[in-house]
């Protein structure tokens, strides 16, 4: 393999074709396809602006169009972050005290498949800062963007984030967090990963210091060809850090859904408290899930598990609200919901929930018509 | 605790009870790898011109691949032109009182009842030494059953009929690195045909043993249940203590037809090199089980403490409606053993069910992986799987992994994993040293409750025989 793989894949030819063998065939579609650079003055129809213009982030955005920061819509403001830009391209974004940013990034599709590539540099210095980052996009001929996030959190500071991932279907994303965090430090995320053609996210968390906190909560739903593979990686280095990985995935129609959780306990990290549960219903004969939770250990005081289940709607639940008159659709759906909803607990910022749940209502798989 | 300490320090020293080795004249093929040896391993067998062609193209088929890297293993390379692939003891007996006594005394250390002792413990046994099948006991009573229980030279010169039907079926010549080379040079090995409606009356029994030096021991192992037919078959094996590092990559093929049922047990207890990890055994071995036919059923029980790499997946491929695969290990790695094992539930039938329980214990430097693939692909409509993982950490520099791999295609099928990592806890500890229970005696207690899923599934004697070797292996881990 070369092309994409060799781009965004890391490792060796074995590491990288292993992290990849459950989305070789996306990626290889991919890369029989011409790209061009992708425009970053595109215009927006006002129908989009209005997707991701939430009256409570006014003067906290930041908006990209195909990577490019665009002046006009941003404004930052207020947002408590200091933004700079790099002299390689990158953008820098610290927060010193409380920050709240919402990162916009947009998918504006031409009339020829085009991508566009973006790295940020996220800095959490003190206090605690806030992050929504949103991906939308317009339909037309393919849109592949690569979106590089290196977010450091230093001692103490703590980063509160949520990432709403909503793509038309033409569009592919490729993003990876890789988050370093220093002592007493803590993230908390949680991710929606819905739409799009390809979705590929890889989140790489170094328990670097002592005490730090991971927290990652998410879900992907997924219908029609939509492939979506997360990627996540949790390395404990430092004594008595703690993580917690919760996820759920649905597939309907044709879609594709991976989760590959990885945690590993370094020599020396002794204190670790690592957990990891993902559940997955699979809804259709032509979907499918692959689940791939890893444990690596090399410390003794430690408690690690996880969990990882593919199955169906529980009938007796799906019994049960069919007896108080649910009709069968309905009842499907309210379960689906449910199931998802049990990773979003953790939104603190209750103004956001609704965003979330918006997104998953639009994406549910549509059960309707479906035969018992 | 200083008392304790140096308690735990001469435990931590004792040596490997099966590293004897015996003095017994054998004839070995010159080291090296190329057709010759291998036309030479077949013509010394007096096997037939089909039996030669299949090794051949085994042989051709390995020279084009390369050996797999994707394992979490410290591994030195392996010099294959270094090898004498062919080493057997060179009386040849014809009855067990020709058999060298040296060779009988040999398995007498050991422990295994060869001789009438065999009649009693109601197990018919084949052994396996270095290169060549030995000896095989009870074989009347068998054959009035009409069961072949016989080494796989035997079988290729007396069923050469079965032998061509089902060898290479299960894992075929190209299968992997390890198989084509087994497939090529393999030695010997056990040939157990079940017929039709059979109920194997006893156990049956093969105990490996390397011997000679600077040896690999390559057997081959085919047992075949037909329909409502079931057995049980239970491996055992031992090496002398030297300091290189010798090879068995051993190739196990199982075929269960309509209702059979197979269970295959092994207790791996292979010289695993000393602490330091110089020399023991390579253990790379190919195992797995066709459930070819509905309902039928296969059960690995493995319980691996010796070898200084273990790298195995005892599998089956669940190809019959109704049928079921289970897989029970126990795995132990201590001073600097790695082990990385696991297993594969290949689900294509319908209602196919499967179960693994895995339970790995590191000590000292030992690097214990569990590495599984659970497939349900798009036809197993109603396909169950359970499996549980459970690690027991002993130390501060060993490491327990867990790599397992879902793949879902049908909506109708569940899919259940569970791992969990833990050290004995200090409360458990405390709690029975309250309870006047020494140390060593209390983290034996908690280990054997550990395994106690996996040894329920052996039989009887193996139960006892595992949970000794357990202890031994265990002893002076705790610090």
């Amino acid at each position: 393999m070369d092309g994409l793989l060799e781009e965004f894949g890391r490792g060796d030819a074995q590491a990288r074709a292993e992290s990849w063998r459950y989305s070789r065939h996306a990626l290889r579609a991919l890369e029989q396809q011409a790209f061009a650079a992708a425009d970053g003055n595109a215009a927006l129809p006002d129908a989009l602006i209005e997707r991701f213009d939430w009256p409570q982030t006014r003067g906290h955005r930041l908006v990209f169009v195909n990577g490019v920061l665009h002046a006009a819509l941003s404004d930052a403001s207020t947002s408590g972050a200091i933004v700079e830009s790099d002299a390689d391209g990158a953008r820098t974004i610290r927060f010193r005290g409380k920050g709240v940013l919402h990162l916009v990034f947009v998918n504006a599709a031409s009339t020829a498949p085009s991508r566009w590539n973006a790295r940020l540099d996220i800095r959490v210095e003190s206090g605690t800062a806030y992050l929504a980052e949103q991906h939308v996009g317009t339909e037309g001929a393919g849109v592949l963007g690569a979106l590089a996030s290196a977010i450091a959190i230093d001692a103490g500071a703590a980063l509160k984030m949520v990432t709403l991932g909503d793509l038309p279907t033409s569009a592919s994303l490729v993003r990876c967090n890789r988050i370093a965090l220093a002592d007493g430090s803590g993230v908390d995320a949680t991710h929606a990963l819905c739409g799009g053609r390809f979705q590929r996210f890889d989140i790489d968390a170094e328990l670097a210091g002592k005490k730090a906190r991971f927290d990652s909560r998410g879900v992907f739903a997924l219908r029609g060809r939509e492939h979506v593979d997360v990627h996540l990686n949790v390395r404990h280095a430092a004594r008595d850090t703690t993580s917690d990985v919760l996820w759920r995935g649905v597939a309907d129609g044709r879609a594709r859904g991976i989760l590959h959780g990885a945690i590993t306990v370094a020599p020396g990290a002794d204190g670790a408290d690592a957990r990891l549960e993902t559940k997955n219903l699979l809804l259709s004969p032509h979907a499918e899930i692959d689940a791939q939770p890893v444990l690596e250990i090399h410390a003794d005081e430690v408690k690690a598990s996880h969990g990882a289940t593919v199955g169906q709607l529980d009938e007796r639940a799906l019994f049960y609200l069919r007896s108080r008159g649910v009709p069968l659709a309905a009842a499907r759906n309210l379960l689906i919901a449910g199931f998802c909803r049990t990773a979003f607990t953790h939104i603190e910022a209750t103004d956001l929930r609704g965003p979330f749940e918006a997104l998953l209502d639009a994406h549910l798989p549509q059960q309707a018509g479906s035969s018992e | 605790m200083a008392v304790e300490r140096r308690e735990i320090e001469s435990a931590l020293n004792r040596r490997y009870e099966a590293g004897f080795v015996t003095d017994i004249e054998s004839e070995s093929l010159p080291p090296g790898l190329n057709e010759d040896i291998v036309r030479a391993i077949s013509a010394r067998k007096d096997e037939p011109a089909w039996m030669t062609d299949w090794r051949l193209a085994a042989y051709r088929r390995w020279l084009t691949m390369t050996p797999p890297q994707w394992a979490k293993l410290k591994i030195a390379p392996i010099d294959f032109q270094a090898i004498s692939y062919f080493s057997r003891p060179k009386k040849q007996p014809k009855s067990l009182d020709e058999v060298d006594p040296k060779l009988i005394e040999t398995y007498d250390k050991l422990g295994v009842p060869l001789h009438e002792r065999a009649k009693l413990a109601g197990v018919a046994v084949d052994v396996v030494f270095d290169s060549v099948s030995v000896h095989t006991t009870v074989h009347k009573q068998l054959a009035d059953a009409g069961i072949v229980f016989c080494s796989m030279s035997t079988a290729i010169k007396e069923h050469p009929e079965l032998v061509r039907k089902y060898l290479g079926t299960v894992v075929p010549q190209g299968d992997n690195y390890f198989a084509a080379l087994n497939s090529a040079v393999f030695s010997d090995g056990s040939f157990v045909f079940i017929p039709a409606g059979v109920r194997c009356p006893m156990e049956l029994s093969t105990y490996f043993r390397i011997n000679a030096g600077h040896t690999g021991q390559f057997e081959r192992t085919l047992i075949i249940a037909e329909e409502r037919a079931s057995v049980s078959y239970l491996e055992g094996c031992t090496a002398p203590m030297r300091d290189e590092n010798q090879l068995h990559a051993a190739v196990v093929e199982l075929v269960a037809l309509d209702d059979a049922s197979i269970k295959y047990s092994t207790v791996q207890n292979w010289y695993p090199g000393d602490e330091n990890g110089v020399g023991g055994i390579y253990n790379f071995v190919t195992k797995r089980g066709d459930c070819r036919g509905a309902r039928s059923r296969i059960t690995w029980t493995q319980v691996e403490t010796g070898s200084a790499i273990t790298w195995k997946y005892p599998s089956c491929i669940l190809r019959g409606d109704d049928s079921a695969g289970e897989f029970h290990s126990v795995a132990l790695t201590h001073h600097r053993q790695q082990a990385d094992t696991g297993t594969k539930m290949i689900h294509i039938g319908k209602n196919t069910k499967s179960k693994i329980i895995s339970k790995g214990i590191s000590a000292g430097r030992g690097q214990n992986t569990y590495r599984g693939l659970v497939k349900i692909e798009k036809g197993a409509t109603g396909a169950r799987n359970y499996t549980q993982c459970d690690s027991l950490l002993i130390g501060k520099q060993c490491g327990a992994h867990t790599f397992p791999y879902i793949e879902v295609k049908n909506p109708q099928a569940i899919v259940e994993h569970e791992a969990t990592t833990s050290k004995i806890s200090d409360d458990q500890l405390f709690y029975c040293r309250s309870r006047g229970i020494a140390e060593e005696d209390a983290v034996s207690m908690i280990v054997d409750g550990f395994c106690k899923q996996v040894f329920r599934e052996l039989p009887m004697e193996f139960a006892v025989e595992a949970k000794k070797l357990l202890d031994v292996s265990l002893e002076g881990a705790v610090g």
